[in-house]
């Protein structure tokens, strides 16, 4: 770099002190130089004697804008924290339901193993509360999240469970009892007819029976075929029976449900016991009478008390069929085809329902927040006025 | 509490300080009607950011920072005229034709007006405003060597103006 690149910052001072010396001495060297660097010194001296020095103004102004400092909190303007605190609002309801959910899998469990339970407290227990209900119900995904899933939902659903009478006492204790069984199975098969025929074909092998069975197609293009089928099987059948039909497709629903009627069977038996005894009295009665008003007397008490044991008799023996077979309803449902042509769809009235349904689902969610923070304003809003109070007291 | 009543007053006593100077720099870049507005707004800014201000560059460098940051933000905007000569140059001073110079004012001020920004710029840091080159890169957020470089050819072109010959490009 020459020296006269250097000569202004020389002269302002800027240089490092073994070129200041170096170019101090080119300027007792060289009278062009030292010409320059006075028409320098003076170029700057005149530059600020033509530069406008403008009148001050507005200091006032200044000063009291910042004597009227704008309220913060921890740095944050009202707006700012205001936004803030969406912003943690929505994070927050956003991740409640990822932090929520291990939570509800555990509740979901208890009350698997309570469910589970009762049964079994139904056989040791007795009394008044014996029919009890238990049912098992959930979705394809939930079934298959259990039945893959080691370390997951499924997982806990079998701790739980195991907390429950170990599963062969349940089965032996419910033999001893009468359970009526209903299983209700949805299932989407390549082939519905088929899929219709190897479920009759596994009731009869189990020994049951086909109750109903429904097959239909709807004349709408693109529609595919459904099957309906009611099936009985013996009740020791039963869980055999749910676990082959499942084995027919992709499980869509199922549920199963359980009513213990032993106390009806029992009770029935027991006002049938007293029915005969007081009939065979009545036909003692009858042997030993021989006034016609008196036989016509007794024998319509014995018409009366007979027409009863029949109907306890028949009650008796249907809670005897519906105990020994299980009922259980099969739904079929056609899969789509690869290659088969999709149904034509109105993709304009789809788009539209569909964006519908999100403003929805988005204005719901949106009122369930404000509904929440208006919940909870009684913890948050003591904090955040005693929060502002004190930062405006310490302002002062 | 106190550290809130020191810092009420720190910020207080910078007003008082550097107004004046502050209020010059932006009036000198947007004008005289803007300036109050951008240097109060100087003020604020640096109110809130003042626990940040490291103390590597002097008080002034970083409030001229701050101005010139806030005076750049209204000339995008668009909400100023651009500056004319008047607004950082002075009109011929009564004692002026008095005052015998080597140097042509009138010249000078054509000269300073042609200046490009970025040299124009320098000059009004350094030479007007009085900062060193390390705290006039600083404001501009340019390396030193770019703020030598930039007086250095300001120069020239002031000169090659007033002495006649070929001007060096920015």
């Amino acid at each position: 770099m020459s020296i006269r690149d250097d000569l202004k910052a020389y002269l302002d001072g800027e240089l490092p002190q073994p070129r200041m010396e170096e170019i101090r001495q080119a300027l007792e060297r060289d009278p062009e130089l030292q010409r320059e660097a006075e028409f320098l010194t003076h170029l700057s001296s005149e530059i600020q004697a033509v530069c406008h020095e403008p009148q001050v103004e507005g200091y006032e102004r200044a000063l009291e804008a910042v004597r009227r400092r704008p309220v913060t909190l921890f740095g944050l303007r009202p707006l700012q924290l205001a936004g803030v605190f969406g912003l943690l609002m929505l994070v927050s309801v956003v991740t409640f339901p990822l932090f929520a959910q291990p939570k509800m899998a555990s509740k979901r469990a208890s009350e698997m193993a309570a469910t589970a339970a009762a049964p079994a407290d139904a056989a040791v227990g007795g009394g008044p509360a014996e029919q009890r209900m238990y049912e098992r119900s959930g979705s394809a995904a939930a079934l298959e999240a259990k039945s893959q899933a080691p370390g997951g939902a499924g997982a806990e659903m079998q701790d739980a469970t195991a907390l429950a009478l170990p599963r062969t006492e349940v089965l032996a204790r419910s033999r001893q009892r009468m359970v009526i069984r209903n299983g209700q199975i949805s299932l989407k098969v390549d082939d519905v007819q088929q899929a219709a025929a190897e479920a009759a074909s596994l009731a009869t092998s189990l020994g049951g029976l086909i109750e109903s069975s429904n097959t239909y197609r709807s004349q709408s293009p693109g529609a595919r075929p459904s099957a309906t089928i009611v099936l009985r099987v013996p009740s020791e059948h039963f869980d055999a029976a749910m676990r082959r039909l499942r084995d027919l497709g992709v499980v869509l629903n199922e549920s199963m449900s359980g009513e213990d009627v032993t106390a009806q069977h029992a009770d029935i038996a027991a006002r049938l016991k007293v029915m005969r005894s007081e009939e065979q009295q009545y036909l003692e009665i009858l042997g030993r009478t021989t006034r016609i008003g008196e036989v016509l007397q007794v024998k319509e008490r014995l018409s009366r008390v007979r027409q009863e044991i029949e109907s306890l008799d028949a009650q008796q023996k249907a809670l005897a069929d519906l105990s020994s077979l299980s009922t259980i309803t099969a739904s079929f449902e056609q899969r789509e085809r690869v290659g088969e042509p999709e149904p034509p769809s109105n993709w304009l009235e789809e788009a539209w329902a569909s964006a519908v349904n999100g403003l929805l689902m988005v204005g719901r969610f949106l009122g369930r927040a404000l509904i929440t923070l208006f919940v909870f304003s009684p913890i948050w809003l003591p904090v955040l006025l005693l929060l502002w109070w004190l930062s405006r007291r310490g302002r002062r | 509490m106190g550290s809130i009543t020191a810092e009420q007053e720190a910020i207080e006593a910078l007003v008082r300080e550097h107004y004046a100077p502050v209020y010059r720099f932006c009036a000198r870049r947007i004008g005289p009607t803007l300036a109050q507005d951008a240097a109060q707004e100087t003020f604020l800014t640096a109110q809130r950011s003042l626990a940040r201000f490291d103390g590597r560059s002097s008080v002034a460098a970083w409030l001229f920072g701050i101005a010139h940051n806030h005076c750049r933000n209204i000339a995008r905007k668009g909400r100023h005229e651009a500056p004319t000569e008047a607004d950082w140059l002075c009109e011929s001073a009564v004692d002026e034709s008095m005052e015998k110079t080597l140097i042509d004012r009138q010249a000078l001020r054509q000269a300073l007006g042609k200046l490009s920004q970025e040299h124009r710029e320098v000059v009004l840091l350094h030479e007007v405003e009085g900062l060193t080159y390390a705290e006039a890169a600083s404001v501009l957020g340019v390396p030193e060597g770019t703020v030598k470089s930039r007086l250095h050819h300001a120069f020239l072109n002031l000169r090659t103006s007033l002495l006649g010959g070929e001007e060096v490009p920015a």
